[in-house]
């Protein structure tokens, strides 16, 4: 279930509401049960049986968290450390299972003797990159005493399946939310402030990143006779708005929805693309996996503190498991390497020169580079992406076609909307004013309505299929 | 890092973040009342909605969708009969555990939406005020009209397409039977007066299919394009296509039979030889179901009249067997797919198989008919307008490869065909590899 869904938005969400602040608040402990029940609903929508690996999942983390704890408590650091290998093994191995198999066989199969080894094609659980991360980092922290043990088995769970960023982020650390599970205060400000984020973000989803994942639809698709070099420019910038788009509002919803049920979840997102370097872009994408990973991996594996060779084998590390955690497909890992070559540039001399240079031309080169990232991401074939790249720079294709000035003009307007959206100026602008004008406090109150009606429209449209059997 | 390192294991919050986030919750002091206002307004429009779609009866079809609506799944079969037995094959709660059942419900919601048609609406009205241009991929023109753009052609199927009708006309010549391919503008391809500026045109795609066909000389090739788009471009209101529907009008469609009859040898009825009868100024066409654009008015449809009547003709549905004098199934004109009213069926507009022949003067219906010319009309659902004026000149079999699943070599055999005519819109001929059905039993 997605949270542009009809179903999530008119079923599954007020039902959620409803049961949840029919509890009273002092029984916070069964808030979170029907936390972790409505959660185990919105994660088995649309494979039921995944439940039950669900369900294990859970069961390791909470006796993991037992008695590491236990264990540590007790003196036998071996027995704890043990305890927490074993489940991030089974955390791990889980995740391996379902989404790195199929990746790993078709790779054996290329050495003789091995081709006939069986493919699974198991369907991925939904979100299971995000909440593994998210249950591993309960076990570790409570190894680390960052956070305290949590001998509920139902808030272990409500935890783990917490629907606001269950299947796309962030990836919430236990260590942030261990005293919001035990305490935490819901109020009038806090779900206001969730119903406008989440709004927005599901604006962000339903209206910008669709709208560019169409737009991008239409280039890709073209014949490659048909394509043309503005073409295929525009379509890999749409691609960019897309990704951003889509994943900054399910963050922003996740974020949103979490202040409805008391949960104040760090953002994920901080306009990234109006970035000055490739180091700035990923300390405004997608912040949590960077957290997560310089917390569980970079730090751990020393960081920058065993000297500049080291520094730099983590640093590799560290990005060939962000590409690989991207997708089980060559093409991430080569996305991964492609930003750890960019980052140590920068590291070892690129950031001081930049500083020297003029910020326009700081904002080109990170947007240039990014953009030629989402090329290696978006191709899992990389001959295709290669051939879209040199249609980029004129190989065997025009510069410009009717078709592509036809859909270029009748998005101008949508692409101006769309860049301003990108930048932090709209919040600023809106915020600014709002504190000191009640007409526009009412106003935005009644927009927020608005825009919800608008962004049912959208869902309801694509429901609508004439059915043509008829059709010519 | 190193630093950071150091001092904090929490992730460092930007400066703007922090700004924000103070103006946020200074202004969520200040405004309860509109906070409230948020949350009210907020919960009136998901518990709304969302109790509405249980309140509304559940409308069972969609007339403008042309299908069955979703139903809220009925979980209670699962109970029925021995639990043991459905635990034993497996059948117990199998629809709940492979997610059928929820994806049912979440039909359920998409099909039974209160107020879809206003919803679909907004949406068309947001993309248009976005100056899109386009909603659904229809693109809204001028003078009242909506196009569909279509999508590009896969000129590999073309060649299998035009190969497999190589091969059937060289096999009529063989016996003598004359044969016409004739492809027809989609709307898109016509209607570029109408269209807004710099709409790709699609001349790179007749040009294809014109050198196709060149190289195959069996396929004579009749463009019907080219006519009907200088018409469309010369005349100042005369109108060749629907304004909101993918097919041609009657008037378009005479002008494609004069086409047709003059690449026949033959000389077409001149247009003054009809009565023009108007039958409906309520018709929406497809295009206008998926464009969401409301405030788009609807065509009128009208029916060229023989002089007199045409009752001496007799139109048979071979599908379902059923047969009405004339060509027209006036019941249509009362649903919203008027266009079926042409040779349509009671319960479909399109049909396999269906013959049009003229009967003996004053014959009862099924009676022995006049000893015609018969023509093999192969053709999707442009033809259907067209049939009512070749059916002066031709005892008609017309058959439609999507539905027909039957040996058209044997309808030539038995039905004595003396011409074959070929009559699609030119996407159908890029678009699905209809045509190979047509070499069987050849």
């Amino acid at each position: 279930m997605v949270f542009s869904s009809l179903e999530f938005l008119y079923f599954y969400l007020p039902a959620t509401l409803l049961m949840y602040y029919i509890v009273p608040a002092r029984y916070l402990q069964l808030r979170n049960v029907v936390l972790f029940l409505t959660g185990l609903v919105f994660y088995g929508w649309g494979e039921p049986v995944y439940v039950f690996l669900m369900l294990f999942t859970i069961f390791v983390d909470y006796l993991g968290g037992y008695y590491v704890d236990r264990f540590r408590r007790s003196g036998e650091e071996c027995r704890a450390k043990a305890a927490l290998v074993i489940s991030i093994v089974i955390n791990i191995g889980i995740l391996g299972f379902f989404k790195y198999y199929d990746f790993f066989v078709s790779n054996l199969r290329h050495i003789p003797g091995l081709e006939n080894l069986p493919l699974l094609n198991l369907g991925l659980p939904i979100g299971i990159s995000f909440y593994t991360f998210q249950a591993l980092s309960y076990v570790i922290d409570v190894y680390r005493r960052d956070a305290n043990v949590q001998k509920n088995f139902t808030s272990v769970g409500a935890y783990v399946v917490l629907f606001p960023q269950l299947i796309a982020g962030p990836i919430v650390r236990y260590f942030d939310i261990d005293e919001m599970m035990r305490d935490r205060r819901e109020t009038v400000a806090l779900f206001a402030s969730g119903v406008r984020t989440f709004i927005a973000g599901l604006a962000k989803k339903v209206i910008f990143a669709n709208l560019a994942g169409e737009l991008w639809a239409v280039f890709r698709d073209a014949p490659e006779n048909n394509r043309t070099v503005v073409g295929c420019w525009i379509g890999l910038i749409c691609y960019g708005f897309q990704i951003y788009f889509d994943f900054s509002a399910y963050s922003d919803m996740a974020v949103g929805l979490g202040k409805m049920v008391g949960f104040k979840f760090l953002e994920n997102f901080n306009y990234p693309y109006i970035s000055k370097s490739i180091t700035e872009f990923w300390r405004r994408w997608h912040m949590s996996l960077s957290t997560w990973f310089r917390e569980y991996v970079y730090f751990p594996l020393g960081g920058s503190r065993k000297g500049t060779g080291r520094t730099y084998v983590n640093i590799l590390i560290v990005w060939f498991l962000t590409g690989f955690w991207h997708g089980a497909s060559w093409n991430y890992i080569l996305w991964g390497m492609y930003y750890c070559v960019l980052l140590i540039i920068e590291k070892a001399f690129l950031l001081k020169l930049l500083e020297k240079v003029p910020a326009v031309f700081r904002h080109i080169y990170t947007l240039f580079f990014v953009l030629f990232g989402w090329l290696l991401f978006v191709f899992e074939d990389l001959g295709a992406g290669m051939v879209w790249l040199g249609n980029m720079f004129g190989s065997g294709v025009s510069f410009i076609s009717q078709e592509t000035i036809y859909h270029l003009t009748r998005n101008l307007l949508f692409f101006a909307v769309m860049i301003i959206a990108a930048t932090p100026l709209p919040k600023k602008l809106f915020y600014s004013r709002y504190a000191g004008s009640p007409v526009l406090r009412n106003a935005a109150c009644a927009a927020c309505a608005l825009l919800l009606i608008l962004c049912t429209a959208y869902p309801v449209d694509s429901s609508f299929n004439p059915f043509l059997y008829f059709r010519f | 890092m190193e630093n950071k390192e150091l001092l904090d294991k929490r992730p460092e919050k930007t400066t703007e973040q922090d700004a924000l986030l103070e103006i946020q919750m200074q202004t969520a002091k200040q405004s309860r009342i509109t906070d409230i206002l948020t949350i009210i307004a907020f919960l009136l429009v998901i518990f709304g909605f969302g109790i509405a779609v249980y309140l509304k009866p559940a409308d069972t079809f969609s007339d403008q969708e042309n299908r069955m609506l979703q139903q809220f799944p009925d979980i209670s079969s699962e109970f029925e009969g021995s639990l043991l037995e459905r635990i034993q094959q497996g059948k117990f709660l199998d629809r709940l555990i492979e997610g059928r059942f929820t994806a049912d419900i979440a039909g359920f919601y998409a099909d039974q939406f209160p107020v879809r048609n206003f919803f679909v609406g907004l949406k068309g009205m947001s993309e248009i005020g976005l100056l899109k241009k386009e909603n659904n991929d229809v693109v809204l023109g001028s003078g009242g009209y909506i196009v569909k753009r279509e999508p590009y052609p896969d000129y590999d199927i073309l060649e299998t397409n035009l190969d497999n009708l190589e091969k059937f006309a060289s096999a009529m010549e063989a016996r003598g039977i004359p044969f016409t391919l004739a492809a027809a503008g989609r709307p898109m391809d016509v209607l570029g007066r109408y269209l807004p500026a710099n709409f790709p045109d699609t001349h790179d795609f007749w040009e294809h299919f014109h050198d196709q066909t060149a190289i195959r000389p069996a396929l004579r090739f009749l463009n019907l394009l080219e006519p009907l788009r200088l018409e469309t471009e010369s005349s100042g209101d005369g109108q060749y296509y629907y304004k909101t529907d993918h097919h041609w009008t009657t008037l378009g469609a005479y002008y494609a039979y004069a086409e047709i009859m003059k690449s026949f040898g033959e000389e077409p009825r001149p247009l003054s030889a009809f009565t023009v009868e108007e039958v409906s100024d309520a018709f929406y066409g497809t295009t206008w179901s998926s464009a969401g654009m409301k405030w788009i008015q609807p065509d009128t449809m009208y029916y060229f009249r023989y002089p007199g009547d045409d009752s001496d003709y007799i139109t048979t549905i071979r599908d379902s067997g059923e047969s009405y004098p004339g060509f027209y199934n006036r019941s249509w004109l009362e649903k919203k797919d008027k266009y079926s009213s042409f040779i349509g069926g009671t319960t479909s507009g399109n049909n396999g198989w269906v013959s049009v022949n003229k009967k003996i003067a004053d014959n009862a219906d099924g009676g022995p008919v006049e000893d015609r010319e018969r023509l093999l009309l192969i053709k999707d659902s442009f033809a259907h307008a067209v049939v009512p004026f070749l059916a002066y000149h031709y005892d008609l079999e017309i058959i439609d490869l999507r539905y027909f699943k039957d040996s058209a070599a044997k309808i030539v055999e038995e039905k004595n065909i003396s011409r074959v005519l070929v009559l699609e819109h030119i996407g159908s001929y890029a678009d699905g590899n209809i045509f190979g059905i047509l070499n069987f039993g050849l």
